[in-house]
């Protein structure tokens, strides 16, 4: 079970608070630590090799966890728990298309994705888990291998640090590629507004998942996209295709947030049906929402 | 449909704004970078043709109403004809009865005929029938089977020949166009009103078709009763003597009756017949030959009754005046009294139907106030201001607006005076022969300026002579000399007791209309034609004659009466032009329409742009 961030904390997990944080590094480790600080347990008990504490067995816990020895001396039931250390290796994979530049609030959904994906491989450090980065538009821009040694947090970080975003957005290949890529079972975390075919991307999900990847999406969209809350006649240019489109909000808005809904349920809809995690994530919110629903998944893996 | 105002039309040039303003602001729609056009484009595919719908529909009602305003503004106006700015030729066919000899009419009419068919192929072509009025009996067309349709209707009547009438109402249908007007007459040269103003801008040209008339004509040109008996006066127009049965016929009897020899010229005859106390009285002359209107005159016997006349002045002023009453008052007509002004009061003034102010010397603001009252209550007043005559006196009872000279100055050049409106009653006696009032010699006058008013003569400089000036109930006269024989011989003239008698008649009417007419002055629902008639108002029986005027031989030829006709000055066609700009003017209501349906567009662009927005 896992408990939400005291307000006080909620101002270290604000992308724009974040964003003026001078090194991809320190950005990760506020997020974390302020993440971290606010949880009133820790949110991932279970197996580890570093004992933790005793509790009194409660109706309910797995038997297998009764430390039998202390049974004996005791006569009482004790559940031992350790903190938790997997050798769980996990993939970031960071959509770096054109549409992954677009920000309303100050904050870019790419800038977002990497303090997430930072956020992330800090939290997988901390539990000495091996992480990797794929970064991706329509081909790879950045990949590192997961890893696991000291000092590859830091060449992450850096690289995530180096991203910009591309001109074109192609998912399933990148996908496809890691699928094939991937000689063990693990977990892969896609970061991605999935402003792509969503066949496509599905499909390369998919592919994942039949790899035995764990895989959670976080979903980005910018509050723009998901409100459009603009007045004014405009003509809209495409970041991607450069194409440009004259446009009243007023007029099409009730439309568009339609079509915005049915895509994003299409992908919940989708996703769940092939055991996917979904999580889809508003850049003006704090980023204790996706570290929640990382943590969850990775519960669950564990 | 034309313009009453087309330069106003430019103003259409206007709905440019709309059109530049709409493509403008679609070309100046901010850029605006968005991360992927796919639900925009899709939403936009259904919300573009209602909102283009909408943008091409708003479009159209701005640049509709910026129409329809410079539209208003230009006073759009529909020509019923459909033939505005083409030339037009106008046909007048005069119809007053010194057209009616036998034959004549039909020639008038061939004349009138040949004139429509000569009229340019390109022009349209109207009719307009004329005696002392005008009608228009076909509008201008292109065609010219409806004015010659009208000509067959057109039957010569009773009335009077007067040109100016025919040349307005030809001039009207005219327009602003250029136009001919030919005027099919017997050419008869009383028809032009003594003084008549040219009525015709420049654009007009007039011609004139003569139709030749009969060879002789009697015709009874007086016809009065008095205490003596009845008199008539007889005008044989021919050259030679010729006799006549000439007849008295009192309530429908003759009463007299005599074969007469009739020599050229008027002849005065006298009957001797005892007449009844009351009823019409009637006197014809047989001819065969001659104009059948003229050879009848009526008279309503017990119509006259005595009016009390009041002389207002010093005794050397009414002296003429009093003695020439008199003549009339020894028949019973008159009851004359003298007053001296400072005698004028209310007792003095009682039963006094009509007043001649002579002179205002003593005259205080009461006497002034009740002879006020007099004319205000129906009563007749003739000013004349001679040389005890103060103008500024005079204003209580003649109007503010009217400004008399204080000091009489000799006339410019020639000293006579002549009627410009022979048709009023006070010159009845004169329409046959004006030129006894044309005697008078004017050695002082007084200037008189009036913004309205009537002007009955001018004096030979042209300025106004005797005026009528207005007044609610009541009549006022203002002569510009003096009646007492200083300023003028006036009243040592022939004419001056005739003048005397007419004018007192007129004064003394109390308003209302006197009981022998003119067919030209025939009340409406009377119909136009010599005879005993009942007002259909009134309720009481009037008499209609014939104008005698419409008896006199004199003719003008083609040249002469085209050198009359042809005067046209600035201000007369400035008159003609307002004339005609008023027509267009009520033919022209359309504008409200326009500013009606720019308003309700306005109101439905209003309405669209909200919903759109």
């Amino acid at each position: 079970m896992a408990a939400v961030p005291r307000p006080n904390e909620l101002r270290f997990l604000d992308p724009a608070v974040i964003a003026r944080i001078g090194s991809m590094e320190l950005r990760a480790r506020a997020v974390v630590e302020g993440f971290l600080s606010g949880l009133h347990r820790s949110p991932a008990q279970g197996f580890s090799v570093e004992f933790s504490e005793y509790r009194q067995y409660m109706p309910g816990d797995d038997t297998a966890l009764i430390d039998w020895k202390l049974y004996a001396r005791s006569d009482r039931h004790y559940v031992k728990k350790f903190e938790e250390e997997t050798n769980l290796e996990c993939h970031l994979l960071l959509d770096v298309s054109g549409s992954m530049g677009y920000g309303s609030g100050g904050v870019t959904k790419l800038e977002y994705g990497a303090y997430l994906a930072a956020s992330v491989a800090y939290l997988m450090n901390r539990q000495r888990d091996a992480v990797g980065l794929l970064a991706f538009a329509d081909r790879i821009v950045e990949h590192l291998p997961a890893s696991g040694r000291p000092g590859h947090l830091r060449r992450l970080l850096l690289a995530l640090d180096a991203l910009r975003a591309e001109r074109g957005s192609d998912l399933s290949k990148p996908l496809d590629r890691l699928a094939e890529a991937l000689s063990r079972r693990g977990m892969a975390v896609l970061i991605s507004d999935l402003l792509d075919e969503p066949e496509e991307v599905v499909r390369g999900l998919r592919h994942l998942r039949f790899r035995g990847v764990d895989v959670i999406v976080f979903h980005l969209l910018d509050p723009a996209e998901l409100t459009l809350p603009f007045d004014a006649a405009a003509r809209f240019r495409d970041m991607e295709t450069g194409a440009e489109l004259t446009a009243v909000p007023s007029a099409v808005r009730e439309r568009y947030l339609q079509e915005v809904e049915a895509f994003i349920s299409l992908y919940r809809r989708e996703l769940q049906l092939a055991g996917i995690d979904y999580c889809l994530v508003d850049t003006s919110r704090p980023l204790d929402q996706a570290l929640l629903a990382y943590l969850s998944a990775r519960g669950r893996r564990v | 449909m034309s313009f009453l105002f087309p330069a106003f039309l430019a103003g259409a040039l206007a709905v440019a704004i709309p059109i530049i303003l709409h493509f403008v602001r679609r070309q100046s729609a901010r850029p605006l970078a968005f991360s992927d056009l796919r639900f925009l484009r899709r939403a936009q595919t259904a919300a573009v043709r209602r909102r283009r719908l909408q943008e091409w529909l708003l479009l159209a009602l701005r640049v509709a109403a910026l129409l329809l305003l410079a539209a208003a503004f230009a006073r759009p106006y529909i020509d019923a004809t459909g033939l505005a700015g083409r030339s037009v030729t106008v046909v007048a066919l005069d119809r007053s009865f010194s057209m009616s000899y036998p034959g004549m009419f039909e020639r008038a009419r061939a004349a009138a005929r040949e004139a429509v068919a000569a009229a340019p192929a390109g022009d349209l072509v109207g009719l307009v029938a004329f005696d002392e009025r005008a009608a228009v009996a076909a509008q201008p067309a292109a065609g010219r089977d409806a004015a010659v349709a009208a000509l067959g209707r057109t039957e010569p009547g009773f009335g009077a020949t007067r040109y100016s009438a025919a040349l307005e109402t030809a001039a009207g249908l005219i327009g602003a166009r250029d136009g001919r007007i030919v005027v099919v007459t017997d050419g008869q040269q009383s028809g032009w009103d003594v003084g008549a103003r040219g009525l015709l801008p420049a654009g007009i040209q007039v011609t004139a078709r003569l139709v030749e008339p009969g060879a002789g004509n009697l015709a009874v040109t007086a016809f009065d009763v008095t205490a003596a008996g009845a008199a008539a006066v007889v005008v044989n127009t021919g050259s030679e003597t010729r006799s006549g049965r000439i007849r008295l016929i009192a309530g429908g009897a003759v009463v007299e009756a005599e074969e007469l020899p009739l020599a050229p010229g008027p002849n005065e005859i006298a009957f001797d017949a005892a007449l009844p106390p009351a009823g019409l009285l009637e006197v014809a002359v047989d001819d065969p030959g001659g104009l059948a209107a003229d050879d009848r005159r009526y008279h309503l016997l017990g119509a006259a009754d005595g009016v009390e006349v009041a002389l207002v002045g010093e005794a050397s002023d009414a002296f003429y005046l009093e003695r020439a009453l008199r003549a009339a008052a020894g028949n019973g007509r008159y009851g004359v009294r003298h007053l001296e002004p400072a005698a004028v009061a209310a007792p003095a003034l009682d039963g006094v139907a009509a007043v001649w102010l002579l002179g205002t010397t003593g005259l205080d603001r009461a006497a002034r106030a009740r002879l006020a009252a007099l004319v205000a209550g129906g009563g007749g007043l003739l000013a004349a201001a001679g040389p005890r005559f103060d103008p500024a006196l005079a204003a209580d009872l003649l109007g503010p607006d009217v400004d008399i000279a204080a000091a009489a100055t000799p006339p410019d050049g020639a000293s006579g005076w002549s009627l410009s409106d022979m048709r009023h009653p006070a010159f009845r006696v004169f329409r046959t022969d004006p030129g006894g009032l044309a005697q008078v010699r004017f050695t002082q006058t007084r200037r008189v300026e009036l913004p309205q008013g009537r002007v009955l003569a001018l004096f030979s400089d042209g300025s106004p002579a005797l005026v009528e000036l207005p007044s609610d109930a009541g009549r006022l006269l203002l002569l510009a000399s003096d009646l007492g024989n200083e300023w003028n011989d006036f009243p040592r003239r022939p004419s001056f007791v005739p003048f005397v008698h007419e004018a007192t008649r007129y004064l003394a009417a109390r308003g209302e209309a006197p009981r022998t007419r003119l067919v030209g002055d025939a009340p409406p629902g009377v119909e136009p034609r010599p005879g005993a008639a009942v007002e259909p108002e009134a309720g009481r029986t009037i008499v209609l004659n014939v104008d005698p005027r419409e008896s006199d031989p004199a003719r003008l030829t083609a040249e002469a009466f085209g050198a009359r006709s042809g005067r046209s000055t600035a201000a007369a066609a400035a008159v003609a032009a307002r004339d005609d700009a008023a027509a267009r003017e009520a033919a022209q209501g359309w504008w409200w329409y326009a500013i009606l349906a720019m308003a309700v567009l306005l109101l439905a662009e209003s309405w669209l742009g909200r919903a759109a927005a």
